[in-house]
């Protein structure tokens, strides 16, 4: 058995299928054996009790005279007609035996039956016909008599056959029908549960995003466990995200004191040189990594990037810093964009790119914001911008930018690695508008978002 | 100028007190956030810089606390907490500045005085008024004949006060506050015996006398 059959096969849906097949087919062929029975008994009890009356007017018309005889004036016609199906046969007390007309030449071989018993048996007949045979023994006027009367049981037969067959043949349909519709209900139960699958398969894919719970209420309990344990983890994430917060912060401090220290004391003794270079590096490698290691890269419970909400705020933050350049910085928003990634993330990446294009700039920073599942973000300035070898070095593949170029260190480097993070696309140009550096990103809709979004 | 420290670690804020106190400017440490928040509301400020993470209350807490009570002193926000998305929330709050850690004491002075220029509303990268320019890096003052005058501790912290408030009133109290630490001995005499000093310096009209109410500067033209 291959893998995905034994997965069909442990399939619930299949299952469920199965088994309500099996039981309809169960159910259908019961009623048919039930139905086809019921039919034969009820024609047969029928004809019977159309025999019995038959037998009383013949014993009515029975002269008992001169041996025995039958006045056939006094009974149906049909008994006189040659195997029309309906036949006689009366045994006298001294074995005479008087026979229906119909009967012809044909020989019914009919046992004696003792006063007041009677018995029902068929019997083959002339012409290859059926015979329902009803015998009974009477007593008339002293003499034993024993009268057989009998029906010619095929056409009713054909009959049956016939209404057996559309019955068998409607029930067919009847469970076709059935099992279409019954399949349709299963698989519109279990559509219900394709929203928990898309969840659980994002969960799969490295996403910490809660389980919806409108599932049916079978599965509330899993889906409860489940979000508990995102809860759980999702906590403990922030918990890390916020210890290294801290940590930062710790480092800082003594840091802080070390640089006063050294720049205090490089002033007096030019040997010190290499001690402050030192202290510097320590902080631009600590303010990277930690940088870095506090990106979330929107895979987790936290808050989504709002560019109509977030954008504004943080312009007003750079307003604030450069104030007193009194620099122009503005920024446009098309459309309407979706919530997007993490918001600390994206205010990371959209902070360091103005805040480089704001110390570059002369007069002037121009951003805008576009795309309504991914993001769009494009940054110019009308400062000297980078000559073109060195934008050409930028836009190398793999080179780590904080390596490249002078000046548009840092900032640039953790602006790269929020767009690895989320596997977008970063490209400079020269502006034509504003002449300075253009920055154009691009990110990509996560597949959280993706579900979420519409 | 009387100036704010809110900072929780002792030694960056005593180093720091000290730092400043060399650029003249009086100096009231605070190290948590109720303390801090009691003191930006009783006292008036020229400036306060403030930590963000602090003991007690934390230092985005007190800036809107501050803000919400119309209290429009100046703030520097200066934390290691420099992530943008927190440079964004301490912004929102009504921070005028934001200087991560760790940081040079130089960067730190240039970027107060700017911000005491800007809330006196004084444009430019120089502290001028009524004919005079003040040269904070060395303490002097610099004639419009460009003439340099050396100034001492106090003098430098009086005139910067004037400068910063030319044609406004400003009353013995205020000048004294903002020229000496909190535990000076505050003898009111003494102010004037450093305005007499300051006129004999710049002219004896560039400082006018108002009687019950203090000083003002009119400078240079004026006479």
């Amino acid at each position: 058995m291959s893998l995905s059959d034994s997965k069909r096969v442990n399939s619930l849906e299949f299952r469920l299928q199965v088994g309500l097949t099996i039981s309809l087919i169960l159910l259908i062929i019961l009623l048919w054996l039930f139905g086809a029975g019921s039919v034969e008994r009820l024609t047969e009890d029928f004809i019977a009790s159309r025999l019995e009356h038959d037998a009383e007017a013949i014993l009515g018309a029975t002269d008992l005279g001169q041996g025995v005889s039958v006045a056939s004036a006094k009974i149906n016609q049909i008994y006189h007609r040659p195997y029309s199906g309906h036949y006689y046969l009366m045994l006298g007390a001294n074995g005479e035996e008087v026979a229906s007309r119909s009967l012809w030449d044909f020989k019914l071989q009919v046992p004696r039956m003792p006063a007041g018993e009677a018995q029902r048996y068929h019997l083959p007949g002339p012409d290859g016909q059926n015979l329902l045979v009803w015998t009974r023994g009477y007593r008339k006027q002293g003499e034993d008599l024993t009268l057989a009367v009998a029906e010619d049981l095929q056409p009713l037969k054909e009959q049956r056959d016939r209404f057996l067959k559309h019955f068998a043949l409607l029930a067919l349909a009847g469970l076709m029908l059935l099992l279409i519709l019954q399949a349709m209900v299963v698989r519109g139960a279990f559509c219900r549960l394709r929203p928990l699958r898309q969840d659980v398969q994002n969960l799969t894919s490295g996403q910490e995003q809660l389980l919806r719970e409108d599932v049916p209420t079978e599965f509330i309990p899993l889906v409860n466990e489940v979000n508990h344990l995102l809860r759980l983890l999702s906590s403990r994430n922030q918990r890390s995200r916020n210890a290294l917060g801290n940590l930062a912060h710790a480092l800082k401090g003594p840091l802080n004191l070390l640089t006063r220290h050294i720049d205090q004391a490089a002033s007096q003794d030019p040997g010190l040189h290499q001690a402050h270079e030192q202290v510097e590096r320590i902080r631009v490698l600590m303010d990277r990594e930690l940088r870095r290691a506090r990106l979330a890269g929107g895979k987790t419970l936290s808050e989504r990037f709002d560019a109509r909400q977030d954008l504004p705020d943080l312009l007003h933050a750079l307003r604030q810093i450069y104030r007193e350049r009194q620099l122009r910085i503005d920024c446009s928003i098309e459309g309407q964009p979706n919530p997007f990634g993490d918001r600390e993330d994206i205010l990371e990446l959209l902070g360091n790119l103005l805040d480089n294009a704001c110390k570059w700039a002369h007069s002037q920073v121009h951003c805008h914001v576009s795309g309504t599942r991914g993001l769009r973000i494009m940054v110019e300035d009308d400062g000297e911008g980078l000559a073109d070898d060195a934008i050409e070095l930028l836009t190398q593949r793999g080179r780590r930018l904080d390596e490249s170029v002078d000046g548009h260190g840092l900032g640039l480097a953790i602006v790269n690695d929020v767009v690895q993070l989320y596997e977008g696309t970063i490209n400079f140009e020269r502006s034509r508008k504003l002449h300075g550096l253009l920055v154009r990103i691009e990110l990509n809709p996560l597949s959280y978002d993706e579900g979420r979004g519409s | 100028m009387r100036l704010l420290l809110v900072e929780d670690d002792q030694l960056l804020s005593d180093s720091l007190k000290q730092d400043l106190e060399q650029e003249g400017f009086a100096v009231d440490p605070a190290s948590q956030g109720v303390e801090a928040e009691y003191m930006g509301d009783e006292m008036n400020y020229d400036l306060i810089i403030l930590d963000l993470g602090l003991p007690q209350r934390s230092g985005l807490e007190v800036l809107e606390n501050w803000r919400a009570k119309g209290i429009q002193t100046p703030v520097l926000i200066l934390t290691a907490r420099d992530a943008w998305h927190e440079r964004v929330a301490g912004f929102k709050a009504g921070a005028d500045d934001y200087l991560g850690k760790p940081f040079h004491a130089e960067e730190l002075v240039l970027r107060i005085r700017a911000l005491i220029r800007r809330s006196h509303d004084m444009l430019g990268s120089r502290l001028k008024a009524g004919g005079l320019e003040l040269d904070e890096e060395r303490q002097q003052v610099i004639l419009p004949t460009q003439q340099r005058i050396e100034l001492t501790g106090t003098e430098f912290r009086l005139l910067r006060c004037f400068l910063l408030n030319q044609g406004k009133i400003i009353s013995k109290t205020r000048l004294t506050e903002h020229v000496y630490e909190q535990d000076f001995d505050r003898d009111s005499n003494l102010i004037e015996v450093y305005i007499r000093r300051l006129r004999d310096k710049l002219g004896k009209q560039t400082i006018e006398t108002r009687r019950g109410q203090g000083y003002v500067f009119v400078g240079l033209e004026a006479g």
